[in-house]
């Protein structure tokens, strides 16, 4: 038998170093969405929006119901809350969130493509972005085919930018875009 | 945006050199790269000619009194940023360190630059050293880098424990590589040990590329520049670390989308 000459148990260490790799990554697809239509607003930093995830709606805006109450601890456990808070604001066809390279962190019936691509479009978007609105992180709406709409919203977490996607008929108003980015904020912060 | 830092639990087994060549490897590669010293000591500083030492830097935007816009230094190399120490008083250190350990200095500090870079390449001090721990709390990514010799080979599962214990913390910071460095060839008790840590590592750990012990790397330093730089023609070791880069890419996502990254004719 060979000399051990790092003194490693090697079956200890393949445990450990099953728990310490990252996961594989997704290459980012091209887009598939056709048409686009861009709307963006202000929006809270992280620590504002802790106070602010009850935001008061203008006359004639959707009231959210209930109010979004960030869970504490696991990351997946925080991402699958907000999921569920979000399926009882609008009726959805797909809901996921993804890093920047589009990889799929969770997620209710969302298609890969979709995921792919719109990670890949609001990198390049929340550049322009922060030209024009230096203040906020980016929102949009964008017509897929038919009377589905993306809703893409961008997250700054700790550890770099994030997508929060809804496919849904319903548009959004101002208060239900701000309750939803101000949910997302308050997902990924730091605890 | 990727913040990989570059770390290993025991000192001068080639970080500051690894983080420094790799950055240049990557932004050559097309990545906008900001390589930021996490060391307080300021290794990358004292690795360049230029106006860097003297620089103001990541202490002074830890310390509020600048934005990092304001202290990032341009390069030759068009698409590689750096980040300096900048300037921290010996009496500051104890104080500083412990203030950094939560991480949430970092985290300010990194999220600041969220838009401007693909990735951030941070050098840090070794083991488990306050600002270390504060980089990895906020990394996405470690590339360790081990020598070539049983010492540094030994201290690698303390340094794993270290990054469980973060990940169980949720924390997601994660292994992408482990690189072995000053590989002495003639040497077999160094290749031998090179050896044995490529087959203990999975595939996607693993880096086909390792990094030779060679006096280059004093020239350079003697000079003050990145390998690549040292001469017009880049010397064959400084192709290694875009070797490097090329095997990183797509475990940090790096690559690019299909569309792309097609391939070119040669002819029309
Ligand atoms: N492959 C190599 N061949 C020869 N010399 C090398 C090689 N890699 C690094 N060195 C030299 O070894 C010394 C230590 O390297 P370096 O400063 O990069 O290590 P480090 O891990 O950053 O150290 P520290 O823990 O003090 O931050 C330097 O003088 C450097 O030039
Ligand atoms: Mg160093």
């Amino acid at each position: 038998m060979k000399p051990n000459l790092s003194w490693i148990d090697p079956d200890a260490f393949s445990i450990v170093l099953s728990e310490v790799s990252t996961d594989p990554e997704p290459s980012p697809t091209p887009p598939t969405f056709s048409t686009l239509d861009i709307g963006f607003w202000p929006e809270n930093r992280p620590g504002e929006a802790a106070r602010q995830h009850e935001a008061v709606p203008a006359a004639g805006e959707t009231q959210c119901r209930p109010a979004f109450v960030p869970r504490k601890g696991k990351l997946q456990d925080r991402f699958e809350n907000l999921i569920e808070w979000i399926l009882l604001q609008l009726p959805c066809e797909q809901v996921f969130l993804a890093d920047r390279e589009g990889l799929i962190l969770a997620h209710r019936a969302a298609e890969p493509e979709l995921v792919a691509a719109s990670s890949w479009f609001l990198s390049s978007w929340a550049k322009v972005h922060k030209y024009l609105n230096p203040e906020g992180l980016a929102a949009h709406s964008m017509q897929l085919h038919g009377d589905r709409l993306l809703h893409l919203f961008q997250g700054a977490a700790p550890w770099g930018q994030m997508s929060l996607g809804v496919v849904s008929e319903k548009p959004l108003d101002r208060n239900l875009t701000k309750c939803i980015q101000d949910a997302l904020q308050n997902t990924i912060k730091e605890e | 945006m990727r913040i990989l830092a570059v770390a290993s639990q025991k000192g001068g087994v080639g970080k500051t050199t690894v983080a420094l060549n790799l950055a240049c490897s990557l932004a050559r590669r097309g990545a906008e790269t900001l390589l930021v010293d996490a060391d307080p000591q300021g290794s990358i500083g004292l690795s360049l000619v230029g106006r860097i030492s003297s620089s103001r830097g990541l202490a002074e935007c830890l310390r509020g009194e600048a934005r990092a816009e304001e202290t990032v230094l341009k390069t030759r190399i068009a698409c590689l940023k750096i980040l300096p120490a900048g300037n921290l008083s010996e009496a500051d250190h104890e104080m500083w360190a412990s203030a950094l350990a939560d991480g949430s200095a970092f985290g300010r500090l990194f999220r600041g630059l969220l838009n401007d870079y693909s990735i951030l390449v941070v050098d840090t001090a070794s083991g488990l050293c306050a600002s270390t721990l504060g980089v990895l709390k906020n990394a996405n990514a470690v590339l360790l880098v081990v020598q070539a010799e049983p010492l540094s080979t030994r201290s690698l599962p303390q340094f794993l424990d270290m990054l469980r214990a973060l990940r169980r913390n949720n924390h997601p910071v994660g292994l992408v590589g482990v690189l072995v460095n000053m590989v002495q060839a003639k040497l077999s008790d160094s290749t031998a040990i090179a050896q044995e840590i490529l087959n203990m590592l999975p595939p996607q750990l693993a880096l086909a590329t390792t990094i030779p012990r060679d006096p280059m790397f004093l020239r350079a330093s003697a000079k003050g520049v990145p390998l690549g730089l040292l001469y017009r023609k880049p010397h064959p070791i400084a192709l290694l670390f875009d070797q490097v880069a090329a095997e990183l890419e797509p475990r940090m996502g790096l690559s690019k989308t299909e569309e792309e990254n097609e391939a070119e004719p040669l002819l029309d």
